[in-house]
């Protein structure tokens, strides 16, 4: 970035001064290249993993309650389980990113709306139990009404922990978050409802998989029209999500994706290995999906140019008249 | 990091804040609002007077997307040149339809999954 000095180039000021023959017309203008906002302090393991595991748990509490309701006895406890153990991950990576386990608890302090970190802290604090619940009472074989009841709780909840990381992210004032803020929810439960269906293809029999491969089917289609509907209205944002570390991560998302749901619809109804793959394909994917979010949003924070073009389009359109920008 | 709080403490003993006293060039002026705008349009104006057509005043309207900064700032170049973003707003505006779409992301893939089971039908009894 360093041909964005300070007040040398602009756009839109032709022949104000004459000395402006050797340099190309820049698209913006910075101060000497350095980012506008201070990027997040967010590890990609805490948070990408937080993603990625609030997913998978979310969604897999979904088809677990789907799987008891039509006899998929087998496919129901596994996804209990995977639900009680990546509820538990994404608690520890939560944790993990406040620096001491007392700061989760000191969360639940107060419950604030326009803070999307007090919705989930509250959200994680009701679904964790009734999580860990389904799956402890599933396992140990008693209480079957309470059982029942902590499924159908998490079932209901799930969806919302699967979705509401988006907003966490989009409440930014990072430009490759915020601006697709309408779109990302819907890339996140369409990568929440891959990964559960992966999980339910990698640890039920074959006799059951059938809804799994059609979740599988249904969440990578949600994700991949939602990453194309974003990109197209992140504009310029958009190379974020295309370029560097998130652009290969996204890339091999839409690969594995469309590998693991295409391999399991096809070849899981009777193979366990294919389907075993598949499911490994699918989990890749969300996990790849939420680490090519992740760094795309830090791409667009450190560099000025995704905070400065936006904006000045925005002021553009807004103000035709006024011509200092 | 903490956040500036005009050196409460020297306000409370009728003293400008440390940074407005010591500015060796009164860069930093410190005061009434009103009497503040009122100096500042008189500079920008008395700077366009004078050749200096870029000068502009940054973060003094209360109407901007961020309801106007804590302080504001006589710029002689575009917000960006300094590091400011052009048109800033402030994420929380959003946050209502931010929530509104992650409900109906919830929804569908709610919706969605049902349709999947509803459609596989019971195990064993098979379409």
């Amino acid at each position: 970035m360093g041909d964005h000095k300070g007040g040398k180039e602009r756009k839109g000021r032709k022949g104000r001064r004459g000395e402006q023959l050797m340099v190309p017309e820049a698209e913006f203008t910075s101060y000497y290249g350095k980012p506008i906002l201070n990027p997040p302090t967010w590890q990609a393991r805490d948070i990408a993993g937080y993603f990625f595991l609030g997913g998978l748990a979310g969604a897999g509490s979904v088809l677990a309650a789907g799987a008891a309701l039509t006899g998929r006895p087998r496919m129901a406890r596994a996804l209990k389980i995977s639900s009680l153990v990546s509820v538990s991950g994404s608690a520890a990576a939560l944790v993990h990113d406040l620096g001491r386990p007392e700061r989760f608890a000191n969360m639940l302090r107060v419950f604030k709306p326009t803070s999307p970190m007090s919705v989930g802290s509250w959200l994680l604090a009701a679904y964790g139990p009734a999580a860990g619940a389904a799956a402890v009472l599933d396992v140990g074989g008693r209480l079957p009404r309470t059982g029942r009841a902590a499924t159908a709780v998490a079932a209901a909840l799930g969806p919302v922990v699967a979705s509401y990381t988006a907003v966490l992210a989009a409440d930014t004032a990072v430009p490759g978050w915020h601006e697709g803020y309408r779109e990302l929810p819907y890339l996140f439960v369409g990568s929440a409802a891959a990964a559960a269906g992966g999980m339910a293809l990698i640890a039920s029999p074959v006799a059951e998989n059938a809804p799994a491969r059609s979740a599988a089917l249904f969440g990578t289609a949600l994700e991949g029209v939602a990453v194309r509907a974003m990109e197209r209205r992140l504009g310029v944002v958009a190379e974020t999500y295309r370029e560097g570390t998130a652009g290969r991560l996204m890339r091999a998302a839409e690969a594995l994706g469309a590998a693991g749901s295409l391999g399991g619809a096809l070849l899981a109804r009777r193979n366990r290995t294919a389907a075993v793959l598949s499911g490994t394909a699918l989990l890749a994917a969300s996990a790849c999906t939420r680490f090519g979010v992740f760094h795309a949003g830090m791409r667009s924070a450190e560099d000025p140019k995704y905070t400065v073009v936006p904006q000045r389009e925005r002021l553009a359109a807004r103000e035709p008249r006024q011509t200092q920008g | 990091m903490f956040k500036c709080t005009l050196c409460y403490d020297r306000l409370g003993a009728d003293q400008e804040p440390a940074c407005a006293k010591a500015c060796p060039t009164e860069s930093i002026q410190f005061g009434p609002l009103d009497e503040l705008r009122e100096r500042a349009a008189a500079r920008v104006e008395d700077l366009h007077r004078e050749g200096v057509s870029d000068a502009r005043l940054y973060g003094h309207d209360p109407e901007d997307g961020v309801g106007g900064d804590g302080a504001f700032f006589l710029l002689l170049d575009e917000p960006e040149v300094y590091g400011l973003p052009p048109d800033p707003v402030v994420t929380t505006r959003d946050l209502p339809s931010m929530w509104r779409h992650a409900g109906a992301a919830a929804l569908t893939l709610l919706g969605g999954v049902a349709a999947v089971f509803a459609a596989h039908g019971r195990n064993g009894g098979k379409r």
